[in-house]
């Protein structure tokens, strides 16, 4: 009997990606390799994939071109930082304390999901960044994508007991850079310890990104995830957050800025597995052109998991007749004793408000941008870091200028 | 300052201003009234450019432009404003940012330089004493929670601090209690001078008692069916709109 192979998807993608250079153990290489060699691409028919199609991803070439970024690269001024150049970490920067990018062999962290597995075989830099005390410290991460090149970072966040952290994930990529760039990050938010990631994702227009967080939170803890998808042609963002201790906090915020035919997914899942835990989740864009925005947001109470308040809003505004929202917000309730919301709506800009803004000599593009940065801005308020949301407020402008 | 010529407007294929004619000087004030539905706030939409209406016949000249091929904001900078009958609410857009954005692309239309912030600021420190206003109403988003009474004293209060050539003020009164009619006449009178006019659009009479006008005009059935001095509005006080009704008919 002769065996018909069929080359799948990922079989192509991956002639084109260069193994990883870090050492991995054997049962992990094992682990990850058999999830990615009975997987293929996800289709229509995965339920989670529904709106989004990567096929794309076997059309990139990364052939290395190099095009410098024209804007300034860095958030924030003051924070410690370390520069991620087209996936590698920058030499010389190994040493800073709280963060570690060498490493013996690559931690066991993994799950079942083909895009993390395909992310350990080809990882191009792994990094861990530790938060051990409550100084609130905040460390930037700058991801500089100035070649078109496969960008595989593993992160592993910790925020101990107790601890105050800050991380600024910040995707840079060059105007038209065409990367492919796979983000796997694990997050631990330790007993009473309080830690916040702003993701600043501001691709190439023909860069694909997709990123996975699997954040567990421990009892009285506070974690806030706030994910900005400025642009890149596709960006998938995955937000698994399980909530495994009494008391805590969860925080989850988005807004994108969407035009030209570029595509945003966001899909967060807060899990709450124990009772007396707050999750508030507010997700808001702009739709302008032929861009297309998908939001999935699922909520789990579990049967035990009673007193929970959990919040979740996405709301849309289109600016052209052509753009394309798909917003499913999920609640799976089994506990009796919990107060829950959620609501999804998209629209168009007030008519009205335009028009009393121009009778006062607005110009109707000054008038939207302002009714603009005013709903985005209701996602911004919760920016507790100055120097994130005054980038934001700045990115927001300059989408309109543009 | 304003040359308004048989116009004719209409919406969604119903004609409602049919041959308006009116004319309107540096220095004065003109009150229009006319019963409900008449087309009072569709003259005034259609001077602020709104873009529902469709002009089917007649001209409009203010400052020397031709008034009807400029878009809103072009009208907004040649100095024309109109304080709306049914302000709108507009949630998280400052009420003090949006006016210097207005102020600065006013000034830039004129080529002029923007206003500094000291400026501006002391300007709507002025002004909103004018209307009474509450500076900090002032710096709140635009009309969000305001009582009818604050909403109509902002359109004031913008109205201030635009200082423009010709004010169309539609039904400001309406709603109003005696006070708040009175605060609001007080603006307008304040900044009456020889180089503006406005045109006053109520309903009532009482808001003349305050605002004294130059001229009155009844706008019945599209068109300035009457035009008198201050004493008419007293007169259709007394008597009503049918008269006018019956006697456009038989003319
Ligand atoms: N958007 C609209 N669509 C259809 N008819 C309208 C619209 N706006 C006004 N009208 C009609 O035009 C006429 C004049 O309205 P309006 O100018 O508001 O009168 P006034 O301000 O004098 O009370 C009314 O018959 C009204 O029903
Ligand atoms: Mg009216």
């Amino acid at each position: 009997m002769e065996e018909v192979l069929t080359q799948t998807k990922f079989d192509i993608l991956r002639t084109e990606l260069r193994p990883t250079a870090l050492k991995i153990s054997d049962a992990l290489r094992a682990k990850a390799s058999e999830i990615v060699n009975s997987s293929d691409f996800p289709t229509r028919k995965n339920e989670a994939w529904k709106y989004t199609n990567v096929n794309g991803l076997n059309k990139l070439v990364f052939d290395g071109k190099n095009a410098p970024i024209s804007e300034p690269l860095i958030i924030s001024n003051r924070s410690r930082k370390l520069f991620v150049k087209n996936g590698q970490v920058s030499e010389g920067q190994s040493m800073l304390s709280g963060i570690k990018t060498s490493w013996d062999v690559l931690p066991e962290f993994y799950t079942d999901d083909a895009f993390d597995a395909l992310n350990v075989l080809y990882c191009t830099a792994a990094i861990q960044l530790n938060f051990d005390n409550a100084e609130n410290e905040t460390i930037e991460l700058v991801f500089e994508n100035t070649t078109n090149s496969a960008i595989f970072p593993r992160l592993f966040i910790q925020c101990n007991k107790g601890a105050k952290g800050t991380v600024i994930l910040n995707f840079q990529g060059a105007e038209k850079n065409a990367s492919f760039i796979n983000v796997s990050t694990y997050v631990n938010v330790g007993e009473n310890a309080n830690l916040s990631i702003h993701k600043i994702q501001k691709n190439g227009t023909e860069t694909f990104d997709l990123q996975r967080e699997y954040v567990d939170q421990a009892a009285n803890s506070t974690f806030t995830m706030n994910t900005f998808p400025l642009s890149g042609k596709l960006t998938r963002n995955d937000l698994k957050i399980n909530v495994n201790g009494n008391n805590c906090e969860t925080f989850m915020n988005g807004a994108y800025t969407l035009k030209g035919k570029s595509h945003c997914d966001n899909h967060t899942t807060v899990d709450h597995k124990v009772a007396h835990c707050y999750s508030k989740e507010l997700y808001k864009g702009v739709i302008d052109d032929r861009a297309t925005n998908v939001f999935n947001g699922k909520v789990f109470v579990r049967k035990d998991a009673q007193k929970i308040n959990a919040f979740q809003s996405n709301a849309n505004i289109l600016l052209s007749d052509t753009g394309t929202v798909n917003s499913k917000p999920e609640l799976e309730i089994y506990a009796d004793d919990v107060k829950c919301s959620h609501g999804s709506t998209t629209g168009q800009l007030d008519d009205e408000a335009i028009f009393y803004l121009r009778s006062r000599g607005l110009s109707e593009k000054a008038a939207k941008e302002l009714l603009v940065k005013a709903f985005l801005g209701e996602v911004l308020e919760e920016v507790q870091n100055e120097e994130v949301r005054s980038y934001l407020e700045a990115q927001i402008e300059k989408h309109f200028s543009a | 300052m304003i040359e308004i010529k048989n116009l004719h407007a209409n919406i969604e294929g119903k004609e409602i201003l049919k041959g308006l004619t009116l004319t309107v000087n540096a220095g004065e004030v003109h009150a229009i009234m006319g019963p409900n539905g008449a087309g009072k706030s569709t003259l005034a939409s259609i001077l602020a450019g709104r873009e529902e209406y469709e002009i089917t016949k007649g001209e409009v000249t203010f400052e020397g432009a031709d008034l009807l091929e400029l878009s809103t904001e072009e009208r907004a900078h040649l100095g024309l404003f109109l304080a709306f009958q049914y302000p709108v609410e507009i949630p998280g857009v400052s009420n003090v940012n949006f006016l210097r954005t207005a102020i600065n692309e006013t000034r830039d239309a004129k080529g002029e330089d923007p206003i500094s912030a000291k400026e501006f600021m002391a300007m709507v420190r002025e002004k909103s004493k004018i209307v009474e206003l509450d500076s900090k109403l002032a710096s709140r988003s635009v009309n969000e929670g305001f009582s009818g009474g604050e909403k109509k004293r902002n359109e004031i209060f913008q109205m201030a601090m635009l200082n423009p050539k010709l004010a169309v003020l539609d039904e400001t009164d309406s709603g109003l209690d005696i006070d708040a009619l009175r605060i609001v006449a007080k603006g307008v009178n304040t900044l009456k001078s020889a180089d503006n006019a406005s045109i006053v659009i109520t309903h009532y009479q009482r808001l003349l008692d305050y605002i004294v006008p130059d001229f009155v005009h009844v706008l019945h059935d599209g068109k300035i069916v009457k035009t008198g001095n201050k004493d008419l509005a007293l007169e259709l006080e007394e008597k009503g709109y049918d008269w006018i009704k019956e006697e456009t008919q038989v003319g």
